[in-house]
């Protein structure tokens, strides 16, 4: 590589990584924080030895929690400084980016074009902005397929250890890091040939580390038996929800109407792989199968578990085929020749700098949950003798994390989250008498509703049969606020309030 | 860029992938026929048909590239006499003699030269100039002087004239490799054997877009298509670069006079006598592409004719002595020229809908995507495999653009309109040939109008963005044609102040061009 070339390089990573720090710094660090945030936050809010265990009882593996903990230590516990965290390994992808599309496609044109799509895409921006372990697994997934690559091209025993290494803490970061570990059993299988000699045994000395290294865990997560019902509620996914998944992957979360309107011109997508048809071109390299495997296994996997298993179909989760998605794209787009190709570079990019405003500045992106702007309502309008209701139970961790007034906060179903155990389930037998419960003697109800879990209706329609509503927000998608009048025997009523 | 002549080598498709595009395609159509709830009944049933022809199409190509590597017995010892036609009618001096000259050196032990020289008939000005050369060079001279049967007809008198048991067949700019014979004749050991084809390399393919855009189409067609010809006796004769059997051609009557395209028509014949045939994926002697777009537009235009005339005329599913499977392979290349309709039709969906509202089918555009992409994905991956990687957007290009060309020898072949046999020019002409595009040209403005026009009448839906993407992939598909046939592609380095044929500076200037893009291949 000529100076010029290395040069060039670095102003290209240096430029990516900063474009993304200001990008993140102007529009998503200070977005409302997200239910899953708060939970990072109530999770983390604890000693180690608590942490584990309340991991434990979630769907999650603790690594990133642990990491967060003592990451607080040093930065307190804002939820922008946890969010820095998550763009820290976000921000560090993008070299290891360039640095696998350099081992995979020898080209820096297309390694840098796809760390650039990975750095622009609006669903890592969100993810690499969030107090989750989302950027995490991305890195150490990026990471590790390198060094697979690595494995494959030398067998050198540095790269086997890294290996080892990158997996056990892959395990420990996500369960769905497990995808990317079968993807790479299953291209080993199938491509044995094109692997150093040896390599088999190694592949299992490597998958009995990991296996070995997550049974603690696993044993200790069944001691406890508690894996909670705290996770959201999963659909079993259609053909459609994979094309949203890998659309959602390069353009964002959208809202619906946006996102019909993008998946309506796929296509687009076979014109641009016309397009990119070059005679001659090696394009079926073995390690670009790799990618191509590992952006497609993942998917599939995740879509046949959820039909036939349980539904675990989740775009989020799959967050870490994203790079190899950009990479893919990258090359496709390269293969391009002449004008065709900057066209469209050219169409690719402004796309992504408009979706990534999009996202961050349409109210109705579906991501979003406002459960700060909830807070300051509440904070303006909500009297002492007012209750807050919010359901689903696990939501009530972001209100507390906003909302510092008089008013109590109670959950339907109820839920005392203090308290050891899982959330209980919805239960239509008892749940007026929960609703007795916590509405007691106050005068009136806010009612927040979110992350339906299948029961919204239910509360919905009790509310609004046996109370009279004042009220209804909707604040968010899928966030409504309702104030219902629950006494009448009292002076003041929310009106008076208002004129006052 | 110089012209890779290591081709035609890694054809075979994996089996499981062929199987994987035989069962999508028939899942594609099978849901496009029964599961979507059609909308206009009428559009609906054209685009059916159409799909079904498409599905016929990519099923025929999976049969034939089932087995590409079949492999022959021959014997290099077996060396017959062979006479060696050169089919000349008017063609420049310098690029027979060139022919001549190859031909001459070819490494065998035994055989007589002879230029097949029709330009006294076809009226040309250098038929001495032929005969001169031929004496120069020491080789027979046939001149014909009673006319009829175009290339054929010239090719039958030489074959009334001559006695050797094998004949072998090069157009005047096709300058075959030492090895030619060498490579060839030693297969004639199956005394069944009726003819064996090689490849019409051009070596001008890097001149321009027509030339690239010509080869791009030949490579898919010498490779994997004629290879897999082969597994089924049922290679394509191309009516240079081949040696025939005297004795099979005569027993059909020698070359068929009555279609343009006298050599497919031939083959089918030999064929249905029961003689075998043998296709070699070897270079082994290197021709020109037509370098302009009317020369091009010509080619294709009777290549298209001669092979829709087997459909019309020929009778090629009920006729006596071919095998089914010979039967599917002549129907499946004849009918590729049926392709231009339904381009088309399908191109002009969109715009219906975008004009007045009307589709084939109501569906959500993912659940069409769901299926069509993956059917899509597994056929483009079979196109590549089994072209070795040889197949681009261009070549699929300028078999879709080629609809007109379809479309005009359909109509003359069902309507039985006699046409003559024209030679594809060896040198490129000038000139803006525009006017033979001029449907491209109509449907991408149209396809612009129909998408504001869309926009206007329901807004930016999805219904309408969809329909725009596909509009907007018939226009790209058609673009390239379009740019072929303006003459900038061409004479883009000539004087822009004269285009006239015999202005020797403009002439000049070509075959200086020619030779820069030929001098790679002087080794």
């Amino acid at each position: 590589m000529t100076q010029f070339t290395l040069y060039r390089t670095y102003f290209l990573t240096l430029g990516l990584m900063t474009g993304v720090c200001i990008i993140s710094y102007f529009l998503f660090l200070g977005q409302s924080i997200r239910l899953d945030e708060a939970q990072t936050l109530w999770q983390t809010g604890r000693y180690p030895g608590g942490i584990l265990y309340v991991v434990a009882q979630d769907v999650h593996v603790p690594l990133y929690h642990m990491m967060i903990y003592f990451w607080q230590l040093i930065f307190g516990v804002n939820i922008e400084f946890v969010r820095l965290f998550s763009l820290l390994f976000f921000v560090l992808t993008i070299p290891l980016v360039i640095r696998l599309g350099d081992e995979v496609y020898e080209s820096r044109l297309i390694s840098g074009t796809g760390a650039a799509i990975f750095a622009l895409s609006p669903f890592m921006i969100w993810y690499g902005n969030e107090a989750r372990m989302y950027s995490l697994l991305v890195f150490l997934t990026v990471l590790n397929q390198y060094l697979f690559v690595r494995i494959r091209k030398t067998g050198q025993t540095q790269y086997w250890i890294a290996y080892g290494i990158t997996a056990i803490l892959g395990a420990y970061t996500h369960y769905y890091f497990g995808l990317v570990l079968i993807t790479q059993g299953m291209f080993y299988l199938f491509h044995r040939s094109d692997f150093p000699e040896r390599s088999f045994r190694k592949f299992v000395i490597a998958a009995a580390a990991v296996l070995l290294s997550l049974a603690p865990w696993l044993l200790y997560v069944r001691y406890l038996g508690k894996i909670s019902n705290s996770e959201p509620l999963l659909h079993a996914p259609g053909l459609i929800d994979i094309f949203n998944t890998y659309v959602q992957f390069i353009f964002g979360i959208q809202s619906v109407p946006i996102n019909t309107f993008i998946v309506a011109l796929w296509p687009i997508v076979m014109l641009v792989w016309l397009f990119a048809i070059k005679k001659y071109a090696g394009s079926e390299t073995i390690d670009n199968r790799y990618l191509l495997t590992s952006i497609v296994i993942p998917v599939g996997v995740g879509f046949v578990v959820s039909i036939f298993v349980r539904p675990i179909f989740e775009a989020r989760y799959l967050i870490f085929v994203l790079p190899a998605c950009a990479l893919l794209l990258s090359a496709l787009i390269n293969s391009a020749e002449g004008i065709a190709r900057s066209i469209l570079t050219t169409i690719l990019f402004v796309s992504l700098i408009v979706s990534i405003l999009v996202v961050s500045l349409n109210p109705n992106t579906p991501t979003k949950e406002n459960y700060a702007t909830v807070a300051t309502y509440l904070d303006t309008y909500a009297n002492p003798q007012d209750v807050i209701i919010v359901s689903a139970p696990f939501t009530i961790y972001p209100i507390e994390y906003y909302y510092q007034g008089p008013v109590s906060i109670s959950t339907l179903p109820l839920w005392n989250q203090h308290v050891t155990g899982p959330i209980p389930p919805f239960n239509p037998d008892t749940f007026p008498n929960e609703v007795k419960t916590v509405t007691g003697s106050h005068q009136r109800a806010w009612l927040l509703l979110s992350y339906d879990q299948g029961y919204e209706k239910t509360i919905r329609d009790y509310f609004d049969n046996h109370y009279r509503r004042l009220e209804l927000i909707t604040i968010s998608p899928g966030m409504t606020l309702a104030l219902y009048q629950l006494r009448y025997d009292t002076a003041d009523s929310v009106y008076k309030d208002r004129a006052q | 860029m110089k012209p890779d002549k290591n081709i035609f080598t890694q054809t075979q498709v994996p089996r499981p992938i062929l199987i994987l595009g035989f069962i999508f395609a028939l899942f594609y159509l099978y849901v496009i026929g029964f599961w979507f709830a059609p909308s206009n009944i009428i559009l609906f049933r054209i685009l059916l048909i159409g799909q079904v022809f498409l599905i016929w199409q990519i099923c025929t190509y999976i049969f034939t590239v089932w087995n590409t590597e079949r492999t022959f017995a021959k014997d290099i010892s077996y060396t017959p006499v062979v006479d060696v036609f050169i089919t000349v009618a008017g063609e420049p001096i310098d690029i027979i003699e060139e022919t001549v000259v190859a031909i001459k050196n070819m490494d065998y032990p035994n055989f007589a030269v002879y230029i097949l020289n029709d330009g006294f008939v076809a009226k040309k000005d250098n038929w001495k100039d032929v005969e001169a050369l031929a004496s120069r060079l020491n080789i027979g001279c046939i001149t014909r002087t009673i006319p009829g049967g175009a290339k054929a007809g010239n090719i039958n008198n030489a074959l009334r004239l001559t006695t050797n048991p094998l004949v072998c067949i090069f157009d005047a700019d096709h300058v075959p490799h030492e090895d030619f014979l060498k490579e060839t004749v030693p297969y004639f050991i199956d005394k069944r054997l009726g003819f064996v084809q090689t490849p019409q390399f051009y070596k001008n393919q890097n001149l321009n877009l027509i030339t690239r855009g010509a080869w791009d189409q030949q490579e898919l067609f010498f490779g994997p298509i004629c290879k897999g010809k082969n597994n089924y006796n049922a290679a394509t004769m191309c009516g240079t670069n081949m040696v025939i059997r005297r004795e099979a051609i005569v027993e059909v009557g020698g070359m068929c006079e009555e279609s343009i395209a006298e050599d497919f028509v031939t083959g089918l014949l030999m064929h249905a006598n029961n003689w075998n045939s043998i296709y070699v994926p070897k270079v082994l002697a290197e021709g020109l592409a037509p370098e302009d777009f009317l020369s091009y537009y010509k080619q294709q235009l009777r290549w298209a004719r001669g092979a829709l005339d087997v459909i019309f005329r020929y009778n090629v599913f009920f006729r006596s002595g071919l095998s089914l499977s010979q039967r599917i392979q002549y129907l499946a290349s004849a009918s590729h020229f049926l392709s231009g309709i339904v381009v088309i039709t399908n191109a002009f969906f969109p715009i219906l809908f975008l004009l007045f509202g009307i589709q084939p089918f109501t569906v959500t555009t993912m659940s069409l995507a769901s299926v069509f992409l993956p059917y899509m994905f597994v056929v483009l991956t079979i196109l590549r495999r089994s072209s070795d990687n040889t197949f681009t957007f261009r070549s699929l290009a300028f078999s879709m653009g080629g609809f007109g060309i379809h479309l005009s020898a359909l109509i003359s072949a069902a309507t039985r309109q006699k046409s003559s046999f024209a030679i594809t020019s060896k040198r490129a002409l000038s000139g803006n040939f525009w006017y033979l595009v001029i449907g491209h040209i109509a449907y991408v403005s149209l396809a612009v109008c129909a998408g504001a026009f869309g926009i206007m009448r329901e807004g930016l839906t999805p219904a309408v963005a969809n329909n725009i993407a596909w509009a907007a992939i018939s226009s790209c598909v058609f673009i390239p044609f379009i740019f072929a046939a303006l003459p900038r592609q061409t004479f883009s380095f000539a004087t822009e102040s004269n285009h006239s044929e015999d202005n020797s500076q403009t002439v000049r200037h070509l075959t200086v061009r020619r030779e820069q893009a030929l001098r790679t291949d002087t080794t």
